[in-house]
């Protein structure tokens, strides 16, 4: 266990989130609006990334703190959300570069935003019992 | 933009969950904490410095999609 590795971590997520924070007013639509997507997809593919890195579970076994190991069902369950999140963004960045300062961007945003939250969610971020 | 900091937050908690063993956000994510500190100062981030924050998404896609799904359990005793 490293604490400095923690507290570069917790400030790399919560400098994402000033970012979040920052963008939130999206009139004039700018490079900053898609920002905000770019910084909530980015956060859950290094998450997904850093779950992908992990041994393969043994047969019976299950991720948990106490083995740290990624499930074959959750791997292509997490790739399938990213591949979903991944072409929410495409389309927001073709729309930003095709109609710049559009408040309609906004619509894209959420939508990749909310592509995000879903890879996220399909990451095993808290440990299982008996694991 | 509620989503996007929810999502944030529940990235911190697995931030500081796991931890050093597997998070290395601190490198990857760094060119969004340079952006951060021009939205603070009240700047419009560059065309340049959007395509460098959407190189780094692509490559995290890539490392996703790269990741073999099909790979054979560990040996040992599974626990």
């Amino acid at each position: 266990m490293k604490p400095i590795s923690y507290l570069r971590a917790v400030v790399a997520g919560a400098l994402a989130l000033a970012l979040a924070a920052c963008a939130s007013f999206p009139n004039p639509v700018t490079n900053n609006t898609e920002a905000t997507a770019e910084t909530a997809y980015a956060a859950a593919a290094e998450l997904a990334t850093a779950y992908l890195a992990l041994p393969v579970c043994a047969a019976g076994s299950h991720f948990s703190l106490g083995n740290l190991c990624k499930e074959t069902a959750i791997v292509k369950s997490v790739k399938q959300a990213d591949t979903i999140a991944y072409t929410a963004l495409i389309e927001l960045r073709k729309f930003h570069h095709d109609n710049p300062g559009s408040i309609n961007e906004i619509t894209l945003v959420n939508a990749a935003i909310n592509a995000a939250g879903a890879l996220k969610s399909a990451i095993p971020l808290k440990s299982t019992k008996g694991g | 933009m509620d989503a996007a900091i929810a999502i944030i937050q529940k990235i911190l908690y697995a931030a500081v969950e796991l931890g050093p063993t597997v998070f290395k956000a601190e490198e990857e994510l760094a060119p969004f904490a340079a952006a951060i500190v021009q939205v603070f100062k009240g700047e419009t981030l560059s065309d340049d410095q959007l395509a460098g924050l959407q190189a780094i998404s692509d490559a995290l896609h890539g490392q996703i999609q790269a990741a073999d799904d099909n790979a054979a359990p560990t040996s040992g005793d599974g626990s």
